[in-house]
């Protein structure tokens, strides 16, 4: 017999579980084994921390309680699907709505302004006339239209609405 | 009343019958929680939604099997889904036991506690094994089940109980000693 199988006997032997002849066997193995004599007494002191050291504390369960988690879940089971379905939805729903509601916030156009440029201008304390003085000091004609146009076309652009 | 009759009665709503089934199997299967868990309120959550998940799946049950044993496969797969869940607070929550005997003199004494000590490593090397070496160990050298309970209560044949049951214990007592030998070296 090898020492393999021998540790596999032992473990057998331990739950009743090997036949006559093999015990013998085994124990004529072990008593020229100590190496298995000593497995042996490793395997006692597993199991012997391994058993229980009584009965487990003695508890009931609180059979009140169960049955009120038992009738919670029947009364889940047997709710409409659509209440299922708008607890699941509502919440979701109001969190979209304020997501939505900030980001427009957030990235919305900022209002035009409402003055013309040369009301801005004064607001600042500045002269406006100095733009029209310098167009106004234009020797060539040609310049003083041109620059006419392009005032014009600036002051249409943000013309009060 | 007769357990299959208190069954067929709980398979058609009647919460009393069930109620007595849960009454007749609370202790086995707090016990199982307990093995497991060496926690007395975690064994109790555990107890009360191993019923639920039974109560809920009797429609399911056949009588192809004793109620019994149908029970404990559910609450065995049950445990099992926890502890895969939780392994790592599980570990934390060892409690050595207050097991030692009375005893005389200083030698009692320090054997006591010797043994407590290898007790809390082995619970502790116990924890650590895989899930499947963990759950058939309880169940044979803890709670004390049959091969043939074993076999049933785990779906497997009784030739696998005994490889797999030897290949636990082999394990075990492999990182039981190396975490002595460590334990020696350092102290």
């Amino acid at each position: 017999m090898t020492c393999r199988q021998s540790e596999r006997m032992m473990l057998r032997a331990r739950d009743g579980r090997l036949a006559a002849p093999d015990t013998e066997s085994l124990e004529a193995h072990l008593r020229q084994c100590p190496q298995c004599r000593r497995l042996g007494e490793d395997y006692r002191s597993l199991f012997l921390a391994l058993a229980p050291a009584g009965a487990p504390p003695h508890r009931t369960v609180a059979w009140e309680q169960l049955r009120t988690r038992i009738e919670e879940r029947e009364a889940e089971a047997l709710r409409p699907e659509y209440q299922r379905w708008a607890l699941k939805v509502i919440p979701a729903a109001v969190a979209l709505a304020l997501l939505i509601g900030s980001a427009s916030l957030l990235f919305s156009p900022r209002p035009a302004s409402e003055y013309t440029p040369s009301e801005e201008l004064l607001l600042r304390n500045t002269n406006p006339l100095v733009e029209a003085r310098t167009i106004l000091e234009q020797k060539r004609l040609e310049d003083k239209s041109m620059m006419l146009i392009f005032a014009s076309n600036e002051g249409g652009l943000s013309r009060r609405r | 009343m007769e357990e299959r009759e208190l069954v067929r009665l709980a398979q058609q709503g009647d919460k009393e019958s069930f109620g007595l089934l849960v009454k007749k199997y609370e202790k086995k299967v707090f016990s199982l929680a307990f093995q497991f868990t060496r926690n007395a309120a975690v064994a109790d959550d555990l107890a009360q939604e191993v019923f639920i998940k039974a109560y809920f799946g009797l429609p399911r049950f056949k009588g192809q099997s004793e109620f019994g044993t149908w029970l404990y496969r559910i609450g065995v797969n049950h445990v099992k889904d926890y502890l895969r869940k939780k392994p790592k607070e599980l570990s934390l929550e060892i409690v050595p036991e207050d097991r030692s005997p009375q005893v005389d003199t200083l030698a009692e004494e320090q054997e006591a506690r010797k043994n407590e000590q290898r007790r809390a490593v082995v619970m502790v090397c116990l924890q650590e094994l895989p899930l499947k070496h963990r759950v058939i160990l309880t169940l044979r050298d803890i709670e004390g089940l049959s091969y043939d309970e074993i076999a049933r209560a785990l779906k497997i044949s009784a030739g696998t109980v005994d490889s797999r049951l030897f290949r636990a214990r082999q394990s075990l007592r492999k990182r039981v000693n190396a975490f002595l030998n460590k334990e020696r070296r350092t102290s």
